[in-house]
Formats: C-alpha cells, structure tokens, sequence
C-alpha cells in the first residue's frame, strides 16, 4: 500500500509571489476542492492534536471481559467495540495523533532532504551533481517496504520507537522522487538570467541556492510535501498493519492489525465497524492532502487565479454572437486583473 | 510593393475602391477590396473586467495590396490578424464587427478541385461579382474550405509551427491532401518540391526534418506551405522578427517575387515601422487597440498625421544622415487595463489639448486625399504643429525631435541631457 | 595578428586621461567541444570567438554587432569574466587581471554586466529593494536599512525611474519591460563600475521604450562618464549610440572604426551586406528588395576568410589564409584580403570601399557627404 511519494503532475516554478501580497494569499480559495480539501485537513490536525484527550475510554483497556465478540456501535461506544471490548473511537482517536504525527514528520523530513539533495546537485552540476543524483536513484530504486521492516525490525529489539523516530525512518525512503524533481527545477531555473546576475554580483553560492532559487520552487516543494505525506501516511499504516512497528502503540494501521489477527487466530467475524473506520479515515486524509494540492498553483500564484485559468474556460461561440455589446463607452475595468495570454503573445515578445 | 508602372504616391483612391471608411488602397493594389474588416472588436475576458484589445478596427485590403499593419506589445495588432482567421482561443472573443471577405469570380468553392491542384482557374471570366461573406459568421466546414485555400497566415515562431517528427515533404503533402484531395500521390509530391523551389529551397530537402533546416529556411517552408494553395490573402504576422536581418531581407526578397507570381494581397503585421516603409503600399498604425491612422506607405513617413506615428518616426534610429538625438516618444506602453479617458495616447502625446483628455477622437481624414488618422489637432480648427501638417510629397524626412547631439570629446561630464519632449518623460507610473 | 585597437583613436580623439585604454582584449579566442552527434561524428570544436582584439576607452561607447552565431555573446561573456579564453589575454587598466578570488570580486566591481531579457533578468520573488540591495551588501557598500534605501533611491533616480519610492517595492511583474530593464541596469550600477557591458539591452523592448534606454545609457556616459559596450545585431542602433563599431563574423572581428564610418562607407563586404540588408526608409525604392541579393547558406568553412561562400570578391587568397586586420586610416580597420597590401591602390580603391559588383545593394550613397571620424 505503499504509494510512491509522487509530486507535481503540473507544478512548474510559480512566476512570483503577489506583489502587494500577504493580503491576497490570505483570501480564501474560490474552488470548492480546495475548500473541502481545506475543511478536512483542518479537521484530522485537530483531531490529532486533542485525539487522546477526548477519546472516551483506555484504548488498550479492555471494559469488559465477558463477551468475546465485537459489541456494534452503540450510546456507550459509538463505533462499538473490539472483540475483546476495546472502544473503537478510542482507538481511532488515540490511533489518529500517531498516524498523523508521523506522515507529517516523514513528509517534512523528507521534503527537507530531497531540497538538500536535490537544490545542490542541479545547481552545483559536475561531479556533485552526479554522485547526489546517484544516491537518489539508489534509493529510488530500492525496495522501500523490505528495507523498512528490516530496520524497524532491528529497532523494536532495542526500544520501543516514538513517532518522531518512526517518521524519520520512513522519510529516508521517501526523499529520493521529491529530490529529483527539485534538482530538475533547479537545472531549469540556473540557466535564468537573474541567477546569472546574482552571481555577477557576486552572490555565494549557498546564498543563490537558498534566496534565488528556492523561493521560486515553494509550489513544488508544497506538492512535494503533501504528496510525501501521503507516503509516509500509507507506509506507516502498512508497517503497523504487518505489526513490523509496535503492535502495543496505538495507531490506524495497529487497528487494522489486530482486527486481522483476531479474524486469523479466533476466527472471530470481524464486523464491519471495526476495519472501517480506520480505513476510511487513512484514506480521507489523503484525499484531503490530495484536494490541497490541487489548490497549491493556485493559492501561491495569483495570476492564474485571476486569470481564471484554473476554473472552466467559458466556451465562447463568436460566430453566433451577432450584435453583441458594439464597441464604445464601456466602464473601466475597476479592478486590475492580469490578462490571461490568448493565442498572439507575440514570441520573444516585447514590453508588456 | 512599389511598382514602377503603379500610380505615384498621393494618388487618391484606386479604382473600384471599397465602400467604408478606411484609406484608399495605395499605389500598389490594383484592384477592388478584397477583405474588408468593420468594427471588429475583440476582449479577453468578459465583463466589466474585460480587457478590449481591439476596438472598432477598420480596415480594407485590396487585390494585390501590400498592407502594413504596425504597433507595439499591446496593440492589438496580433490579435486582429487571428481574429480574421477565426484562431482566437478563449478567453479571447469578437465582440462585434465584420470581415467581409469578396474572393475573385470563380473562387468562392473549393470543391471542383483539379487535378493539377491548382483549383479552379483564376477567374476574371465572366459572371457576376460574388458576394461578400463575413468570415465571422461562416460555419465550420465552409471556414475550414476557405481556409488556406483562400486565405493562409504564416505565424511569427516558425520553430515551432513545423511538427518536429514529420518531414518537411509529408507537411507540404498534408496541406495538399488536406484541400485537393482528388490529387494523387505523385502530384502532390510533385508540387511539394515545386513549393520548395519556389521559395528558394532545394527539392531534395524534401526529405529534412524541421531540425535540419535553419530558421530561415524553416521560414521559408511556412510561406511554401502557406501559398501552396494559391490564396488570395497571406495574413504574416511578424514572420522575419526572429530571424537575423540579412535572412530576413532574402525572405522578404522571395516573397516580393512570389507575389508577382501569384499575385495574392499581404497584411503584414510587424513592430518594424522602417521595414514596412521599404515593403508595404499602404501601413496602418495601431495603438492599444485601435487604428490611429492609416496612410500610402511614402506619405505615411514624410508626412505623418498622427502624433504617435510621429513618435514612432523618430524611434528608428536612421542608418545615415547626421547622428542626433532622438527623443522619441514618452512614458510607457499603455496598460491595457487601466486605459485613460478620451484618446488613448493623449498621456503620451506632446501636442494634448483639453479635448483630447475627454473625448476619443474618431478615424477620419485629416485633409483632402486618401488617408485617415484618429486625431483631434485636425478637427475644430486647432492649430496643427508644423511636424504634423507637412504636405504629402514633402521631400525629405525631418520630423523635429531630434536635436544636435553634443560631439563627445572627453570625459568632460555635461550639466543637463539633450532636450527632451515635454510630457511626462520617467516612468512616472505603471500606466 | 592585431591592428590598431578598435575604436581606439576615433573615440579617443582628445580625451584627457592618457592612451592606456580602460579594458583591453587581445587576441582573444574561445573555443568550445562538443560530442559527437551524428551531425558531427567524432565530435568537434565550435570556435566561439577567434583572435579578437578590442580596446574600451575611458567613458567611451563601443558597440559589437553581429548577427546570433557571430560570437559576440561569448565575447561579452569574455569580457566580464564569465568564463575563461582559451587563449587570449584581458587587461584591465592596462594591467592582468589578478586571479585571487578578492581579484576577480574586485574586477566584478568595476566592469558590470547587463542582460538582454529583462522579464527573466530580475528575480520574480523579489522586489525591486532586493534586487538593489543585495549588490550594496555584497560589495559593502551599504549596510543598514536607511542607508541601503537611500543608496536604492539614488540609483532609481539615475535610471530615471521616479518617483523612487514608488518603485522599491514594486515586485518585476508589476513593471514593464522597459521599466524591468532600468532596474536591471541600475543593479548593474550599484557597486559604481567603470565598465558597462551591455548584451542586447533593448533587443526585447518596444520601439517607443528602445529608444529611452538607449539614451539612458548615453546619458550615463556623458554624466558619470561610464565606458560602455554596447553589443547588438542592429546596425541602426549602434550608429546612434556608438562612438565605433566593431562588426564580427563568426567569431571574427571583421571591422571596426568610428561609428559613422563604418555604416556611411563600410569597407568589408559583411558589413555591406549587412547595411544593404537592414531596413532604411530613406533607400531610394529602385534599391529595395530586387531579387536576387547576396547568397545564402551561412556554412562556415574551415580555413581562410570565413566570410568567403557569400562574399562576392572571393579571391584564391581568401581560402588560403586569414586575412589580417588592414587599417585604412583614421580608426578604420578591415579584416580583408582586399584592403591588404599588395593589391594595387587602383584594384583596391575599384573594389574596397563600398563600391560593389552589380547586383548588390549599394553600401553608400554618392549623394551623402561622407562623415570622416571626428
């Protein structure tokens, strides 16, 4: 289950930031993908940050040891219970911190190298450029689930693994892809007059890599991240799943665990409201990271926004239209919008 | 083009001249008009927002003619030759307006096809003239027939209007499978490497890939392409700018000679006021959209009647003569967002009175003779500057703004620069 | 082989300050390898630049024209150091250039450069503060803010963007090309070089705007007496702002002399084409585009003059060798065999300086006074 951590289908390097700015890029997005995408993601940070705290019983206690069958949602259990009488909702919740802490660590961490690696091998090029370009694909190439179950194998012999470390582990496996595509970003941005200037000025290098060219990857290195959340989301869930991770740490895919190994050993039926939720609540986080990253181009670049191309180009048939508004005496525009470039922008063009 | 044997500069219209507004066909038309475009107006966008990147554009285009279409980034220029051939993608939009198209007396269908291609014999014979067709309003299919056969642009990128992965030869086959289908094979092959050849290529590059031919040439592939049809109208839309000026003089050069051949009418749209001076018979100036003034190409330059042509004069440095300074004209292009009140240019303009701030001056002759400009100086006996009421067949081309350059001889830093024109010189604003 | 520095005695005609020109090439060449493609079995060498040799006087304006593949970018990227010469040697005052990296900084102080594209030349993330404050840091110049914004408005002013303050926190795609290119030059300005190199400064503007930055840059030779290169492929242009003209060809410098000179009586054949083939309102129409002008197929051969395939006094000498740099006086150079010695001073005066075999568009007019160096 585990997806590649993928990235921009589409995002090139924004143009620019908005000019007067911080203001427009607080506006709230015009689409309704981004506002449910943004709805959601909201939801599961709240949900991670108080989850434990309002889960209403013990996760792991077991409330009551007389029946041996999963008890359906109910008053007292809203999305009922484990075999062995374990709150659902509880887990889900108590499940949900961890989860979600750790795709937002791996997500980070990984976004984090994969600027490292991936800014300073297509800005540096030569030799650099090719001994970082190889590691990537090493570890592009390798076999991230093997890999991770063998260290975390050799890891839960020695303590039992908090999420920040669990997080860290899975990022190693999820930098290489988002590395690649910066460094392709880079090579394109380093043939740009302004970084040639920078370094007519006299610009260091570090400096170049990290104020010239990075601010103008923020789009891709934002898709990057979410998509590398998604990653980390799905392998977590798996390796807890395949009880490679702690099967005693509470998470989504440790629900998903246990409720297989009951079905296994006990040939326990397991009910629907079990494996469920949490499945459904891995696969509604994605959605919601995938739903942000269609308003990634959008929110950071704000003329396409205003050009409209990221809504339906209305059709226009000139054809039929006979005796439109003739020309003469229309109102100024009142409010500056960019014009989108229709066909004749003229190539290698002039002054706008 | 200036042919020796066609009426002098000054002559007023020719014969049979179209009905409208819009000057006379100049000295090298020879006919009636044949494209005759009223009020077309294009935005993008829509609303109150939209952005009107040509107003009420008219404009006429006779047989034979050479007509120069100049402006700068926002004129609109581009944008009126592909609205002709119905190539506007949106948000782009005709808001009203006509292009009346009269083709030549046994041309209007395309289907009685020849075998040798070449369609139905120019007409000239007898039968009534056809009607006029607005190309606006015709339906797919007819557009399509009358595309490229009839009228054909060739575009300003041709790096990138030739498909990389076919051959130069299967292209030109294409455009003749496309409209003759009842050629075979070996005609079209045939004609393809006469198409080549008529543009100055060998036939054996047939074969080539676009890579392999150099950008001039790749040019030239375009106009083969674009005349193999034998239309009446070739819309060029900066076809020599990204090309070095020693190719574009050949292309240029072959053109001249293609159109003596086939005799089909140009508009050619360019930024190059000194070189549609040199080719073109008539030139109509745009500016943020709409025409200022339209002139025969010699008139145009001696004794322009607008200021902004006259602006326009004066930024082509000149390749001889004495070296003075220019001052060209102020401020920026216009921001086709935020558009002043009254006549566009006016922010710009030297010679701006009160009603120029208010009211937009309509296109109409300033004097007597075949030429039209959108300027109030010429109306409600305002006083003309003297640059701008220079007589048609004024001989030589001094149109003020320049000033005596100071001969450098040193290092001696000089208190102040050459005079300027008044106005608001610096970029004061983001217009 | 190097004649009389181009542009040296015509633009220096009585300037104060001594003979030592400001920046000073010799013989610079530049060649480059490339793989081997199937155009190209085995691989080969582009000689990006060949044996130039040019000389920038103090506050004088020397324009290089040529055509795109005439080297002329290389040899501004030469000049400010980009990248090293194959053989050659660069002199600054006079004097080598040190290749300490505080020397090569210090070199970046005093000969700036400026980009052709102005919608790709700025930084579309950072405002106009930024792009003029990072140079004054670097360089120190300027280090706190109140300092560095007055630094930032003087040089707005200078480029003529006024009112300043309206424009520092203007981000690039708020401005217009014209507009984008004055910030560029005024970067270029920042650390107070000596020596602007300019690459196509206006090729990408409007018309109307050209003209305002080129005399931005006149104005800044005559006020601050600034040394500029001017490299272009508009002929037209560079006579205006020019004090000499150096004209490359395929990595060659062809001819050079007094601006004026070189487009009223050109001497070389590739200049004459290149005047007869750009466009000139004035050109009496019997002399516009007749059919049949100067051939085609630019194919650079591998020895001798590599203007021979199109040039129409191709001799046998032409193939066998190079021709050097004949100076015909008052500045004006020609790298021709037909100005060299040895042709009679009939053969040369019938087909040297701008007479023409038929069938060529004439490279001076008869009626215009020809305008000698200053």
């Amino acid at each position: 289950m585990s997806l590649a951590p993928g990235v921009p289908m589409a995002a090139q390097p924004a143009p620019s930031l908005p000019g007067r700015g911080h203001a427009r890029m607080l506006r709230l997005p015009r689409s309704l993908k981004i506002r449910v995408g943004l709805g959601m993601a909201v939801f599961f940070t709240i949900v991670a940050v108080i989850g434990p705290w309002i889960a209403p019983y013990n996760p792991s206690a077991s409330l009551s040891t007389t029946s041996g069958v999963p008890q359906p949602p109910s008053a007292a259990h809203w999305l009922g219970t484990t075999q062995v009488q374990q709150d659902v909702l509880s887990q889900l919740l108590a499940g949900g911190r961890s989860t979600i802490l750790v795709s937002l660590v791996a997500g980070a961490v990984a976004t984090i190298l994969a600027i490292a690696f991936g800014v300073t091998a297509g800005y540096a090029g030569g030799w650099l450029d090719d001994l970082l370009s190889m590691l990537a694909n090493v570890f592009l190439v390798m076999p991230a689930l093997p890999l991770l179950i063998v260290i975390f194998g050799f890891l839960s012999r020695t303590a039992s693994p908090n999420d920040v470390l669990i997080g860290l582990v899975i990022s190693v496996t999820g930098w290489a892809y988002g590395a690649r595509v910066m460094r392709a970003q880079t090579l394109s941005l380093r043939g740009r007059d302004f970084v040639l200037a920078a370094r007519i000025a006299g610009e260091r290098a570090w400096r170049i890599m990290a104020f010239e060219i990075l601010p103008n990857l923020v789009p891709v290195v934002a898709t990057s991240f979410l998509f590398t959340v998604i990653y980390g989301v799905g392998t977590y869930t798996a390796l807890s799943f395949l009880g490679v991770i702690s099967v005693a740490h509470w998470s989504w895919g440790t629900m998903l665990y246990w409720a297989q190994s009951a079905q296994a050993a006990q040939q326990v039926h397991i009910e629907w409201w079990w494996f469920l939720p949490p499945g459904l609540a891995v696969g509604l986080f994605g959605t919601a990271l995938a739903l942000l990253n269609f308003g990634i181009d959008e929110f950071v670049n704000p003329r396409l926004r205003a050009a409209g191309l990221t809504g339906r180009p209305r059709r226009a048939r000139p054809d039929r239209r006979a005796g439109r508004a003739g020309p003469g005496g229309r109102p100024r525009p009142d409010r500056p919008r960019a014009a989108a470039g229709g066909a004749p922008a003229p190539r290698g063009g002039q002054a706008a | 083009m200036s042919t020796p044997a066609g009426p002098g500069p000054g002559a007023g219209p020719g014969p049979g001249a179209g009905p409208g507004p819009g000057a006379g066909p100049g000295p090298g038309a020879t006919g009636d008009a044949l494209l005759a475009i009223r009020g077309l107006s294009v935005d993008y966008g829509s609303g109150p927002a939209a952005i009107r990147a040509v107003v009420a554009a008219d404009l006429t285009l006779h047989r034979g003619e050479v007509l120069g279409l100049a402006g700068e980034s926002g004129s609109g220029k581009s944008t009126l030759a592909f609205a002709i051939a119905r190539l506007l993608r949106p948000p782009a939009v005709v808001t009203g307006g006509q292009v009346l198209f009269r083709p030549l007396p046994g041309r209007e269908g395309t289907a009685a096809a020849g075998a040798d291609g070449q369609g139905p014999r120019d007409g000239g014979a007898a039968g009534p003239v056809p009607a006029a067709v607005d190309l606006l309003r015709l339906r797919d299919r007819d557009l399509r027939a009358l595309r490229w056969d009839q009228l054909a642009i060739v575009l300003q990128s041709a790096m990138h209007a030739l498909n990389p992965v076919m051959t130069i030869g299967a292209q030109l086959t294409d455009v003749l499978a496309a409209h003759r289908p009842a050629m075979t094979r070996a005609a079209r092959r045939a004609r393809a490497a006469e198409l080549l050849e008529l543009v100055g290529i060998p036939a054996a590059r047939l074969t080539s890939h676009p890579h392999e031919l150099s950008g001039g040439q790749r040019q030239r592939v375009m106009i083969a392409m674009a005349t193999a049809l034998r239309p009446q109208i070739l819309i060029m839309d900066e076809p020599t700018t990204a090309l070095d000026v020693v190719t574009q003089r050949e292309i240029l050069t072959e053109l001249v000679a293609l159109r003596e051949r086939l005799g089909f009418a140009v508009l050619f749209i360019t930024h190059d006021l000194s070189l549609l001076i040199e080719i073109a018979d008539t030139i109509a100036v745009m500016y943020a959209g709409r025409l200022v003034e339209q002139a025969p190409a010699g008139q145009l330059y001696r004794a322009p009647r607008h200021p902004y042509t006259l602006g326009l004069l004066t930024s082509f440095p000149p390749l001889h003569g004495p070296r003075s300074r220019l001052t060209g004209i102020g401020g920026s292009p216009p921001d086709l967002r935020q558009l002043p009140a009254g006549c566009v240019f006016h922010p710009r303009c030297r010679f701006a009175m009160d009603r120029c701030r208010t009211e937009a001056p309509p296109l109409l002759p300033p004097g007597p003779g075949a030429r039209v400009a959108a300027c109030w100086l010429h109306h409600e006996g305002a006083q003309v500057p003297e640059e701008l009421r220079r007589p048609d067949d004024a001989p030589t081309r001094d149109h003020g703004g320049q000033v005596p350059r100071a001969e450098h001889h040193g290092r001696a830093p000089r208190s102040g620069t050459a005079a300027r024109a008044p106005g608001p010189v610096g970029d004061r604003s983001r217009p | 082989m190097s004649g009389p520095a181009a542009g040296g005695t015509a633009a220096r005609g009585g300037a104060p300050g001594g003979d030592v020109p400001l920046l000073q090439a010799r013989g610079l060449t530049r060649n480059f390898r490339v793989r081997a493609s199937r155009a190209r079995p085995g691989g080969g060498l582009v000689r990006a630049v060949q044996d130039v040799t040019v000389a920038l006087p103090r506050a004088a304006i020397i324009a290089i024209v040529g055509e795109s593949g005439s080297g002329k970018s290389t040899l501004v990227k030469l000049l400010a150091r980009l990248i090293r010469p194959t053989s050659g040697t660069l002199l600054l005052d006079g004097a080598p250039l040190p290749r300490s990296s505080r020397g090569r900084r210090e070199f970046a102080r005093q000969v700036q450069l400026v980009l052709q594209d102005p919608f790709s030349s700025l930084n579309p993330v950072h405002d106009v503060r930024y792009h003029l404050a990072r140079p004054l840091r670097i360089h120190r110049l300027a280090r706190t803010r109140p300092e560095l914004d007055r630094a930032a408005d003087g040089l707005l002013e200078r480029v003529a963007l006024t009112p300043p303050g309206q424009f520092r926190g203007k981000y690039p795609h708020e401005l217009s090309g014209g507009q984008r290119q004055r910030v560029a030059i005024a970067r270029a300005l920042a650390v107070r070089p000596r020596v602007l190199l300019a690459d196509e400064p206006v090729s990408m503007l409007d018309v109307s705007v050209r003209l305002g930055v080129l005399n931005l840059l006149a104005d800044l030779r005559e006020r601050d007496g600034l040394a500029i290169v001017y490299v272009t492929h508009d002929i037209a242009s560079a006579r205006y702002l020019a004090d000499a003209i150096c004209v490359m060809y395929a990595g060659r410098m062809v001819e050079s002399g007094p601006a004026a000179v070189v487009t009223d009586a050109p001497a070389h054949p590739y200049t004459q084409l290149l005047i007869g083939a750009a466009p000139d309102p004035d050109r009496p129409a019997a002399a516009r585009l007749t059919p049949g002008d100067a051939a085609t197929g630019p194919a650079i051969p591998a020895g001798g003059c590599p203007f021979r395939p199109r040039c129409p006094h191709a001799m046998r000498v032409c193939a066998d060798a190079v021709p050097a740099l004949a100076d015909l006086g008052g500045g004006h150079a020609s790298a021709c065999w037909l100005h060299a010695d040895g042709l009679s001073a009939a053969e040369r005066s019938a087909l040297g300086r701008g007479e023409r075999a038929a069938g060529l568009a004439p490279g001076r007019r008869a009626a215009r006074p020809r305008r000698e160096a200053r």
